[in-house]
């Protein structure tokens, strides 16, 4: 289940685990999983929400999801928001 | 003799084991359900359409009230024709969050509709907001 973002067969267990850019910055938690992104906030009150596509993502270790992309591409094009 | 009373009986575990086998039923068509609803509406947020489905099938006079998130992919769409096709469609003046999202406070709007919209603007990226039961709620700020 864990490894290469091909290799997940149960999308599921990605909900609630963080999300880090190529830089090391979190982006936020995963909140809902769908067909082809994810959807990922940021913030207690009035989060921010990312739609990630799953293909972005390179690497998914010790409950920790790696995206393929900087904070600024993040912020730029997946925050919706 | 004594010892040897209650407990493990037939009656027990044939009910038990029939409860499960009815809520092992149950999830699986729930979890087909969701399977189903996931491919024919990809880009819709699935909790938002679900819940417009249960309301729309359990309340006859729902008025469809939604408040409706349209997610544009960012820096490729001009937003400005987006509002007004979605004023001319829906009478309601959407407000933009972070330069791709038009926001706005609609009523009929069922599961027909919402297949209408994604068909019709294949643009949308993705559809979320929320659905609510009190029809006050689409009028309000």
């Amino acid at each position: 289940m864990e490894g290469n973002s091909k290799g997940i067969t149960d999308w599921q267990v990605l909900i609630n685990k963080p999300v880090y850019s190529s830089d090391g910055k979190e982006v936020g938690i995963v909140s809902s999983i769908q067909p082809e992104k994810l959807v990922v906030s940021y913030g207690p009150i009035t989060p921010d929400k990312y739609l990630i596509p799953k293909s972005s993502i390179i690497n998914f270790e010790n409950g920790i999801i790696h995206l393929n992309d900087s904070s600024e591409f993040v912020e730029g094009n997946y925050q919706f928001e | 003799m004594v010892e040897d009373t209650t407990i493990k009986s037939p009656t027990v575990t044939s009910s038990s084991s029939s409860s499960s086998s009815i809520a092992a039923k149950l999830k699986s068509s729930y979890q087909s359900l969701v399977h189903e609803a996931a491919t024919l509406f990809p880009k819709m947020d699935q909790k938002l359409l679900l819940n417009v489905l249960q309301f729309e099938t359990t309340y006859d006079d729902w008025e469809g009230s939604v408040m409706l998130k349209v997610v544009y992919p960012a820096n490729k769409v001009d937003l400005e024709s987006k509002k007004d096709w979605i004023y001319k469609r829906y009478e309601r003046v959407p407000s933009v969050e972070e330069g791709r999202t038009l926001r706005f406070k609609a009523i009929r709007m069922y599961i027909e509709e919402l297949e209408k919209l994604l068909s019709e603007d294949q643009e949308i990226e993705y559809v979320t907001g929320s659905a609510t039961l009190t029809p006050s709620d689409a009028y309000s700020a």
